[in-house]
């Protein structure tokens, strides 16, 4: 026979793929059902993946805006413990001084900002003000949490027993409503005493490392919270680290010192660089998550194409058995159907990429979010879409390819 | 110098259920490179059926066939598809155009499964349709076409890929007498130009007569060689 057979190079794709291309546009509704359903599950990934990576983000340049280096503390009383061994008596409280040797105490801390919650009745001008709670706290804490200040100052070591208070920005806001202006130097009435106005907050991010809103809050001197109200204890602090401190080991010369201070205590620490962590990791499983919902639709999409691929199939029996009689071969066959599916799928990824990062656009212009195209989500997006073509539409063209020719050519 | 087809024994068996339906009871016959041969025989009596197995199409129950020398029972899938494109052309009682190609499109499609350049085989199709007289019309699409124009085109993607061998089923049955005339006239015109072996399936006794050699099948037997 010929040696024909000798040289079985694959058929060229070129005219295949524009033969693909003419079949869908001869069933262009079909085709566009197809595509629409392969474009809205791979828009639902990227756009969810995107917004995951977004939202993310955002958590984090909070974070970063804060610092990375930062500890905070929070002490409970060990109530039985106390109780039997001291026997009834007054429990130990950590006081200003102590609170603030713990830099010398503790090495690789650069900064203690100890501060005291309390809740006291205040008024200005005998009208009662709703504010969300008094912080007693030192001059440490403005540059700690990064309080800014937009009239005025802020509390400080100076004041010491002194009833001076810095008012927080929407504090400062109601107030304006009431007619006042220029609340520096202007007195409130907190609990029994008169404190004078020396500062007002500008708006203060919230922070996980703070418990108290600032905005919501009045800050007085620490040494005169703890003399104004017998509840105000310290029970709270943030520390600012040495960059690149042995957090571990910090954590442990903390509790020593507390325990040899004051009896009685336990201690509950969190790092900045623990909390990213945890949050980070949350936050993976919390995309992956969304990608995994966004991929439901994909695979929904997928079966589409499957469906219409099926369809096509059927309706092209006659057209496979003459392209059979004619020379094509099993794999010529399939590659005819699969590269339509996988251009259905290529096509409708593209457009669900788009349409995925518009809508992660959208999203990121309502939230208040910072936007930016990650590559991630696209590449996912794309990359399973042409997977699904290729999946989905693999059975069909199998399917195709293993007609019988005469079958065909008799059907009609 | 042997046979371009040697068929012996052939037998062919359809199963009804377990029901054994034999169509080809023993065909023995050969081609000779350069006839011009019909096949006759009532309807139902395995025309069609033996067309198939000579196109490789489809395979014998039992017996040997010899294309070109060579037993094809022994070929891959893909070898028998190559040998389709390359050694058979087919052409069919209803033309088995493709709906939404082109004229031209239609007749390139041999050269699309031999990777001809796409210039080159548009040249060579073009060729073809002037052969056929139908190349005025290749950007039209078949429903565009009348039945024996169609049947030109369809001729014309037969010998395309210069074939050594066309078999056409019934090449006129959907055709008024003249234009089957016309049809059966380009036949005998490329035998005796081309030299291409013609097998044609045919009820017409006009047209068996006009062949050099005449296959009369009866019952799933040849009854007659003239
Ligand atoms: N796939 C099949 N399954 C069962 N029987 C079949 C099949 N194909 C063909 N037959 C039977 O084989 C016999 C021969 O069929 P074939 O098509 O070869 O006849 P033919 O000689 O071409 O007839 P016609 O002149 O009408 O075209 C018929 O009785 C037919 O019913
Ligand atoms: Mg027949």
């Amino acid at each position: 026979m010929e040696n024909h057979f000798l040289h079985k190079a694959g058929v060229d794709l070129i005219p295949q793929i524009k033969e693909g291309f003419n079949n869908l546009l001869s069933s262009k509704l079909r085709s566009f059902l197809a595509v629409l359903g392969i474009m809205i599950g791979t828009a639902s990934v990227v756009a969810m993946v995107s917004c995951g990576q977004l939202a993310t983000r955002q958590a984090l340049a909070q974070f970063k805006k804060l610092g990375t280096d930062l500890l905070s503390v929070s002490i409970y009383s060990d109530n039985q413990g106390q109780e039997q061994s001291n026997g009834g008596q007054a429990q130990q409280k950590l006081t200003v001084k102590q609170a603030m040797d713990m830099t010398t105490a503790v090495p690789g801390i650069l900064e203690v900002a100890p501060y005291a919650t309390l809740f006291n009745d205040t008024s200005y001008a005998g009208k009662k003000l709703n504010i969300g709670g008094i912080i007693g706290a030192t001059q440490t804490l403005q540059d700690v949490i990064k309080i800014d200040i937009t009239q005025g100052r802020f509390i400080s070591f100076l004041d010491k027993y002194a009833y001076y208070c810095v008012i927080g920005n929407k504090l400062a806001e109601n107030l304006k409503k009431d007619g006042l202006l220029n609340p520096v130097g202007k007195q409130l009435h907190i609990g029994k005493n008169f404190f004078t106005i020396i500062g007002v907050a500008g708006p203060w991010a919230e922070n996980s490392f703070f418990n108290q809103d600032v905005n919501n809050s009045i800050i007085i001197p620490l040494s005169t919270a703890t003399i104004i109200n017998k509840y105000a204890d310290i029970n709270n602090l943030v520390l600012k680290l040495n960059t690149g401190a042995d957090i571990p080991n910090i954590k442990d010369g903390i509790n020593k010192y507390i325990n040899d201070q004051v009896s009685g205590k336990r201690t509950f620490i969190r790092s900045a660089q623990e909390l990213i962590a945890s949050m980070k990791n949350q936050r993976k499983i919390l995309t992956l998550l969304l990608a995994l919902i966004g991929s439901i639709s994909l695979i929904v999409g997928g079966i589409g194409v499957m469906n219409i691929m099926l369809v096509s199939v059927v309706e092209r029996r006659k057209e496979i058995g003459i392209r059979m009689a004619i020379g094509a071969r099993r794999r010529d066959i399939q590659s005819l159907f699969l590269i339509e599916s996988i251009a259905l799928s290529l096509f409708g990824g593209g457009l669900g990429v788009i349409f995925g990062i518009l809508t992660s656009y959208f999203v990121a212009l309502f939230s208040n979010w910072g936007f930016t195209i990650f590559t991630l989500p696209p590449t996912i997006g794309f990359g399973v879409s042409v997977a699904i073509g290729i999946f989905f539409g693999f059975y069909p063209a199998y399917q195709a390819s293993q007609l019988d020719p005469i079958e065909t050519l008799r059907s009609d | 110098m042997s046979s371009l087809i040697e068929l012996k024994d052939i037998h062919k068996s359809y199963w009804i259920g377990d029901k054994e339906e034999p169509v080809l009871k023993g065909i023995n016959f050969n081609v000779e490179e350069g006839d011009l041969l019909s096949i006759v025989g009532a309807s139902g009596s395995g025309k069609s059926t033996l067309m198939n197995i000579i196109g490789l199409l489809d395979s014998p129950t039992s017996g040997e066939y010899y294309l070109n020398s060579q037993e094809v029972s022994t070929l891959t899938d893909d070898q028998r598809a190559l040998t389709r494109n390359r050694t058979i052309g087919f052409v069919f009682q209803s033309f088995f155009l493709l709906p939404r190609l082109t004229t031209l499109q239609n007749v390139c499609l041999p050269h699309l499964y031999r990777n001809t350049p796409a210039q080159e085989s548009r040249d060579k199709a073009m060729e073809m349709l002037q052969k056929v007289s139908m190349d005025h019309l290749h950007k039209n699409r078949p429903n565009q076409l009348s039945g024996g124009q169609q049947q030109r085109v369809a001729i014309a993607r037969a010998l395309v890929g210069t074939p050594s061998l066309i078999l056409a089923d019934e090449p006129t049955g959907a055709l008024d007498s003249k234009t089957g005339r016309e049809v059966m006239d380009l036949f005998i015109q490329l035998n005796a130009e081309d030299r291409t072996t013609i097998v044609i399936i045919t009820h017409d006794p006009a047209i068996a007569d006009e062949c050099k050699k005449v296959v009369r099948v009866a019952d799933g037997h040849v009854v007659d060689v003239s």
